[in-house]
């Protein structure tokens, strides 16, 4: 197999540094208003306007079960193109700060570690290194339908 | 038989070909309906021989020889009619109906020619056309010559282009066997010539005179033609019967050898395509001459029938349209934002003042405008109705004249879209249920023994008002009352009103009808109405005297894009509420709250015991507060639900957005909503407040 290039949109939750792909993301705006809907995850903080489209946005921080910080001129949220029950959909994802747009190439992804994340398995494609730093790359749509969301669904549909 | 499995569809066209076929077919449905009505009408005759005839035309261009078979014997049969040697009746009527539903059914899947099941049925009508052709069957007259005689003027222009498309096919020869270009020139000239060349044949037999007009202007040659043919007439059918004859052996053996020549020589069919498009726009364009001076001559005051689609038009896929219209509210949005700053900044500054004032004349006048692309006349969802309608008025055997008006009434796409259903309903109900079972009951009652049923729609203060009327045996309140009872849907402690009574048949579960047919009568029907009705910002009115008859209205907004909220506090979050259900807030005193198991769950408020709605519907983790400084009570129907909330904010027309899919389980939020600073609100489903409290 070739060696393929990819890019990435590095961004940071605390010391930790992660990584999307780049075709994943949509644009990245400043920290903005968000009004939150009732009974929905902890995660979900709400809804945001995005230009007349109205997305939801989750907290990565209390995704992965970090301590919530409070938001600053660094919070950044980046809005992402997901797949949801096959369509997609625009989703806003607010992290501390965001990086660079960085270049990959294969060779220097690894697998992801079996144990040992607060994330679940199934969210990272792999451990890029880059140079010095490590970047944990996440698959977005992998993050959004997970458990919780799949558990809110069917509550709902229950009741 | 298999007979149709060899068809081989012109996939490139197909789409093109169904927007159009099913403008024809609507067009057919609804003339077909009229013509029920008045049977002698030439004019419906003619339009709707005209469409079938274009749909054949049509599907000869994607090769649908199925599609091109029923419209041919279709169009053989309304030949007959329109040149009066068949009336119209009603097996007639049905025949042609079927027609169009199995060409729509046809056009709906491409592929629906392999279904067999279909095909059969199909085959059965196509028998049953013929039948009923035969009947009127006299030796035959061609078309060219019965033109001449009997039609109106232009009648003859579209004649005459019709024997180009007849001869498209045949000429497609050259196309194969030449280069494109050359090919294209010949078919030109002898699709041009042909149609020279019928009358000129048959001109032999009759005056000199002619042959040095034909070629020239259409109309003047009609009215030569008319005039020359008129003496003579019986020989000429005679010899354009030959010619006809011959016509027609060249068109078969051309076409065997096209269909077999087309399919081995690709490269030209994009010129063919081409060309073909400029001879389908070419008969559109002199259609429409056609249509246009049809309908000046016409002086009868009756509503224009069968005109259809003009190139005056343009076809514009909804989605650009709708993010226009969105678009356009996100510039509201801003505009009010940079008018507030304006405002609060630089108060002094006049001349910025009138430049922003300036600017907002303008961004209401786009926004009316963009709004208005969306509206679109209630013409198509009242001609669904007709149909619907007109067979259960046969599938029941009553005899009920069914009345449309107002259908030019404009609404808003997205609106129109949810009120087939509601209406479909309430037709339904007013033919079966409303109408008595017989003639002779009405007569008893000293009624007209046919029955009747109206829809009609109106624009009145900015709302759209679609009333369903039958003046058959109206609501009884006695036995509404005593059913409502029977289904325990109503307390029956309480003392109701007429008013109210004639509600409960709005409510789930509940219907009076004996027989459960497929009709109506499952007790599903009414509060469906209610609930989609509901859904668009609506109300359902009930109006009725017994035995005299009853009339339901759809009260609904023009569109529902935007609506008219009242904002609150709930929580320390605005929500947004419809403003049309809210009656009243009010602040509480101590005494007006009824307590159960120590939880305030009623308020009474004047004679009033209201249920109350805590915020724990809403929220999870949330203590009711021990001081409630505000309820809002709101109605829906005859009912009312109070809300404590913490504040009112204001009043103000906000821009529904609907819940995304992420969110749809959030049964408590109908919609959600970007106010004047840019912030997203949710709006409160007032149909839930209601559910919950029901099942509760």
């Amino acid at each position: 197999m070739a060696d393929t290039d990819q890019k990435l949109l590095t961004f940071s939750l605390g010391s930790e540094g992660y990584g999307v792909s780049i075709l994943k993301v949509k644009e990245i705006i400043g920290m903005m208003e968000i009004t939150p809907v009732p009974r929905t995850p902890e995660f979900i903080k709400g809804v945001i306007n995005l230009r007349g489209k109205i997305i939801p946005v989750m907290d990565l921080r209390t995704k992965f079960g970090m301590e919530s910080q409070e938001y600053n001129e660094r919070t950044c949220i980046i809005v992402a193109e997901v797949l949801i029950n096959g369509a997609q959909k625009l989703l806003g994802v607010v992290v501390d700060m965001v990086s660079e747009v960085v270049t990959i190439s294969d060779s220097q992804i690894e697998p992801p570690p079996e144990y040992g994340t607060a994330i679940e398995h199934n969210s990272i494609l792999g451990i890029g290194k880059i140079k010095d730093r490590v970047v944990i790359i996440l698959d977005i749509d992998q993050v959004f339908v997970c458990d919780e969301v799949v558990k809110m669904l069917d509550n709902v549909r229950e009741g | 038989m298999g007979k149709y499995d060899e068809i081989h569809i012109e996939e490139d066209f197909w789409n093109d070909f169904i927007v159009e076929a099913f403008e024809h077919i609507d067009e057919i449905e609804s003339n077909a309906m009229s013509l029920e009505q008045n049977p002698d009408d030439m004019e419906i005759i003619h339009t709707m021989f005209r469409a079938f005839h274009t749909i054949k035309g049509l599907s000869g261009f994607v090769e649908h020889t199925l599609i091109q078979e029923v419209a041919h014997k279709t169009e053989t049969l309304m030949d007959y009619c329109r040149k009066g040697e068949l009336a119209v009746n009603s097996n007639i009527v049905d025949a042609i109906l079927k027609s169009s539903d199995y060409i729509k059914q046809l056009c709906n899947d491409m592929n629906s020619f392999k279904d067999q099941d279909l095909v059969d049925k199909i085959e059965k009508l196509l028998v049953v056309l013929e039948e009923l052709a035969n009947v009127g069957e006299k030796p035959p007259i061609v078309e060219v010559a019965t033109a001449a005689e009997a039609e109106p003027e232009p009648e003859v222009v579209v004649e005459e282009v019709e024997t180009v498309v007849e001869v498209q096919e045949p000429v497609q020869e050259p196309v194969s066997e030449e280069t494109p270009e050359a090919g294209l020139d010949a078919f030109a000239n002898l699709v041009f010539e042909v149609k020279d060349e019928e009358p000129q044949a048959t001109e032999e037999e009759v005056e000199q005179e002619i042959s040095a007009e034909l070629p020239a202007e259409e109309f003047v040659i009609e009215t030569e033609v008319e005039e020359a043919f008129e003496p003579v007439s019986e020989q000429v059918i005679e010899t354009v019967t030959e010619i006809k004859e011959v016509i027609e052996n060249i068109e078969t053996e051309i076409k065997e050898k096209v269909e077999a020549a087309v399919v081995v020589e690709k490269p030209e069919d994009k010129a063919l395509k081409s060309f073909q498009q400029e001879v389908l726009s070419k008969l559109k364009g002199t259609n429409q001459v056609a249509e246009n001076s049809k309908t000046g001559a016409t002086q009868n005051g009756s509503a224009p029938k069968g005109v259809s689609v003009n190139e005056e038009y343009m076809k514009v896929a909804n989605y650009k349209i709708d993010h226009l219209v969105e678009m356009m509210g996100e510039l509201i949005i801003n505009q009010s934002l940079i008018e507030q700053y304006v405002a609060a900044q630089y108060p002094d500054d006049k001349q910025l003042i009138a430049n922003m004032s300036g600017f907002l004349r303008i961004t209401r006048e786009l926004q009316n405008l963009s709004m208005s692309l969306r509206m679109v006349s209630l013409k198509s969802t009242f001609q669904k109705i007709n149909r619907i309608a007109r067979d259960t008025i046969q599938e029941l055997g009553k005899n009920v004249e069914f009345v449309i008006s107002g259908e030019n009434t404009e609404i808003d796409r997205v609106v129109t879209d949810k009120l087939l259903d509601p209406l479909v309903h309430l037709i339904k109900n007013a033919i079966s249920h409303g109408v008595e079972e017989t003639s002779d009951d009405r007569i008893k009652d000293g009624k007209d023994p046919r029955a009747r049923v109206e829809l009609c729609a109106y624009n009145k203060r900015g709302k759209i008002f679609i009333e369903v009327k039958d003046d058959g045996r109206g609501i009884d309140t006695e036995v509404v009352y005593q059913k409502a009872l029977e289904k325990g849907v109503i307390d029956p402690s309480k003392v109701y009103s007429d008013a109210e009574i004639k509600e409960f048949i709005l409510l789930p579960g509940f219907s009076t009808a004996k027989v459960v047919d497929n009709i109506s009568g499952r007790g599903v029907g009414m509060d469906v109405v209610k609930t989609q009705i509901l859904k668009i910002g609506g109300k359902v009115g009930i109006e009725s005297t017994l035995h005299l008859g009853s009339v339901f209205t759809l009260e609904v907004p023009v569109n529902n894009s935007i609506m008219n909220g009242t904002i609150i506090e709930l929580n320390k979050q605005h929500f947004v509420v419809p403003t049309i259900n809210v009656k009243e807030f009010l602040q509480p005193k101590a005494e007006q709250w009824i307590f159960t198991k120590n939880h305030r769950t009623m308020i009474r408020v004047r004679d009033n015991i209201i249920p109350i709605v805590p915020a724990s519907v809403f929220f999870k983790n949330v203590k009711d507060e021990e001081h409630v400084p505000l309820v809002m009570i709101v109605e829906l129907g005859q009912e009312l639900r109070a809300v404590p909330i913490t504040n009112v904010i204001n009043r103000q027309e906000v821009v529904v957005k609907p819940v995304g899919e992420e969110f749809a389980h959030l049964n408590f939020i109908s919609g959600m909503s970007i106010l004047g600073t840019g912030k997203v609100s949710l709006i409160l489903d007032i149909d839930y407040l209601f559910r919950k409290e029901i099942k509760e």
